[in-house]
């Protein structure tokens, strides 16, 4: 398969690379080694059995461009609409092509002893809070972890000590270039806050044209007891892009989890979160979004873990499939032995305009407790005839009527959107893809 | 300016209007009273351009040009209103929002420049005072959680907001207590010009109370089998809609409703 030859490959000259940390390397051998023997899941596999890979397989991932392209990668901001953020304060954290661009960057002014730096330039330091990261991958089953731990080149380290609050929101963005040749970017960010810490991560995710090319973010959440963290993903890749995202959250008591996951790039998304809600009052609030069109095929997975009583978390995605997309949506729940007084929802509605347009979508609840509150529910519909007869009636000719109402449909989701500037970008965005997907309607 | 020839219109296979014929002039307001099941609605909603109404013959000309040819969008384009029985409920679309866009896009079907937000709100909160809504509307989604009496208003908001210069009132009526019918009458009322035409489709003589029609027709089977001025309406308040239904057995559903409420 060329993928997993250029995946050996990128791992070779990674190895061989001078200034590589000594520590790193056997974590990164080992867990190369267990990605190859695995090999890359099939649709057999419980976990991807609506997401075929086969487009990821056979394609030649060679290594980034080493250059930053920075002017390239500033006219794709401009052209995806996310170049400036209006009234929102805090360091922006720019990567192009995976890699962490000094000049496209600003700092920022941020409280003592607030760390938000480049994995790349922590390397040598070794972070302890990195090597329990990668240790804690090197056991999981999951592939795209375990190629993540042997190839990560950069990512976002970001600590905060305890009882810090943060003003505005630290903003991640990465930009890809695509070059002739597909490349993969291996993405490893951490966030770690502190007791009674609150903060606020938004991450974009830009790329622009036909071309194929792979981003494999993998980050892992860290919340001390009190602390809550709104954490934003916005992935707006180009139309080639394998995207893979990982999130694994870990949550001690009364801290809090906050998720908005859009989704609108790409032609093939793997999104991933998983929580676990590892002592008592922790909440987890898991809020999605995902447009798609023409062969786009975007995939949600979640596991929220229950694992010890009086927590609670709420979930809500919702997608509209366009022309032939397509949407998955796997939403698991796991309330453990002895997770008494939990309280878990979950939603997952879907918007299909096309016939052709398909999704599946599976709640799954298990519970092992039996003092619990726990629901789910999964609809799969189309645009409501008598409102678009109704828009029509008045004058709004079909096609804005029919932008309208899914406008109406997706948008809720971003209604609790805490941070002003951050929602009217979102409620944009979308906006956006649904005139442009209007437009290819013709 | 309607001019409606021999009009046949089935819905899911079933022929409703068998033939019905009806000229409109401006100015002028017509009634259109029948039992349920009468094909009141069918013609409401084939004039409006709703899909699942389908024509199987007969001819409709609006302003001389075929009305059955163009999309609802266009329909209202041209200046034609449909009152709907039922107003749509649409979560997530705001009153506002919906109302603007709708008269942008009409006034951008005929020629005219589009209002920007602060004229819009200036224009809207003039119409209101016409139904007596408050400024509270604007802000919610359309028809959301509305009261019968509240939806009604709306159309006939949407009605002074879009000045429609064909006005069809599907069953405006049904539904209101007297303050609202009074209300909602007054609205239409004040609407009434030598250049706009109404037509108000209703089971009960009671809206014509207020709202006084020049003429009025009884439609029955899918036709109009009898035409008058407002005395008919009182006629027909008097002695029901008997005379005018077809014995049963000839395929007409007998509407068991109509029946009940005769005289309410």
């Amino acid at each position: 398969m060329p993928a997993l030859e250029s995946f050996s490959r990128n791992f070779q000259a990674l190895a061989a690379a001078p200034g590589a940390p000594d520590w790193l390397s056997p974590l990164r051998a080992s867990a190369m080694g267990a990605f190859l023997a695995a090999g890359l899941p099939t649709t057999k596999h419980e976990d991807w059995r609506y997401t075929s890979l086969t487009a990821i397989a056979g394609t030649d991932f060679s290594e980034p461009a080493a250059a930053d392209p920075d002017e390239a990668a500033l006219a794709s901001l401009r052209a995806a609409d996310l170049a400036e953020l209006d009234g929102l304060d805090g360091p922006v954290l720019v990567f192009v092509n995976g890699r962490f661009s000094p000049g496209l960057s600003s700092p920022g002014s941020l409280p003592a002893g607030v760390r938000v730096s480049s994995m790349a330039s922590q390397l040598a330091s070794r972070p302890a809070i990195l090597e329990s990261s990668l240790a804690a991958t090197a056991g999981a089953a999951a592939p795209f972890a375990l190629l993540n731990t042997a190839l990560f080149t950069d990512g976002a380290l970001i600590e905060l000590p305890a009882e810090t609050e943060l003003q505005g929101a630290i903003q991640l963005v990465h930009i890809t270039v695509p070059g002739p040749t597909p490349h993969a970017a291996h993405v490893r960010n951490i966030f770690s806050l502190g007791a009674g810490c609150r903060a606020t991560i938004l991450e974009s995710w830009v790329g622009t044209g036909p071309r194929s090319y792979l981003s494999n973010a993998v980050t892992d959440v860290r919340l001390a007891p009190r602390s809550a963290l709104h954490h934003y993903r916005v992935q707006c890749e180009g139309d080639g892009a394998f995207h893979l995202s990982d999130v694994r959250v870990d949550q001690a008591a009364e801290s809090r989890y906050v998720s908005w996951s859009v989704s609108l790039g790409g032609a093939l998304v793997r999104n991933d979160i998983s929580a676990l809600l590892a002592a008592s009052h922790a909440e987890c609030v898991l809020n999605g979004l995902y447009l798609a069109t023409d062969r786009q095929h975007v995939d949600n997975h979640t596991f929220i873990d229950h694992a010890q009583p009086h927590c609670r978390s709420s979930e809500t995605y919702k997608g509209v499939l366009d022309r032939a997309a397509r949407g998955v949506f796997n939403g698991k729940v796991l309330v453990r032995p002895g997770a008494q007084k939990t309280d878990a929802s979950q939603s997952n509605r879907n918007l299909l305009l096309t016939r052709e347009a398909e999704v599946d979508t599976r709640p799954q609840l298990e519970i092992y407790a039996d003092d619990v509150k726990c629901t789910h529910g999964a609809a799969v519909g189309q645009l409501d005839e008598d409102a678009l007869f109704y828009l029509r009636a008045r004058g709004i000719p079909a096609d804005v009527a029919r932008n309208m109402l899914t406008y109406a449909f997706a948008s809720d989701v971003l209604d609790g959107l805490a941070l002003p500037p951050v929602k009217r970008r979102l409620q944009g965005l979308v906006r956006r893809w649904l005139d442009k997907s209007q437009e290819r309607r013709g | 300016m309607l001019e409606i020839k021999n009009l046949r219109a089935t819905v899911g296979g079933q022929e409703i209007l068998r033939g019905l014929d009806l000229v409109v002039k401006p100015g002028e307001v017509h009634a259109i009273m029948g039992p349920n099941g009468s094909g009141k609605s069918t013609l409401a909603n084939t004039l409006a351009g709703r899909e699942n109404y389908e024509v199987s013959g007969g001819q409709v000309l609006y302003d001389g040009k075929d009305l059955l040819a163009m999309s609802p969008e266009q329909r209202a384009g041209e200046g034609v209103f449909l009152a709907f029985q039922y107003p749509v409920e649409i979560p997530g679309v705001g009153n506002a929002y919906f109302l603007r866009a709708a008269l942008n896009a009409v006034r951008k079907y005929r020629g005219i420049e589009e209002l920007d937000a602060i004229d819009f709100l200036t224009l809207v909160r003039k119409k209101m005072k016409l139904v007596d809504m408050d400024e509270g509307f604007l802000s919610r989604s359309v028809n959301e959680g509305f009261s019968g009496g509240e939806k009604k208003r709306n159309e006939i908001l949407q009605m002074a907001v879009l000045e429609p210069r064909l006005a069809i009132l599907d069953e405006t009526d049904s539904g209101l207590d007297i303050d609202a019918l009074r209300i909602v009458s007054a609205g239409v009322n004040a609407l009434r010009s030598p250049d706009r035409a109404i037509v108000l489709i209703t089971h009960y003589q009671r809206l014509l109370n207020y709202i006084v029609p020049d003429f009025v027709h009884v439609l029955s089977a899918g036709r109009i089998v009898k035409s008058g001025d407002k005395e008919l309406a009182h006629e027909l308040e008097q002695a029901g809609y008997a005379g005018f239904e077809e014995p049963p057995g000839d395929g007409t559903p007998v509407d068991v409703r109509a029946v009940q409420y005769r005289g309410a």
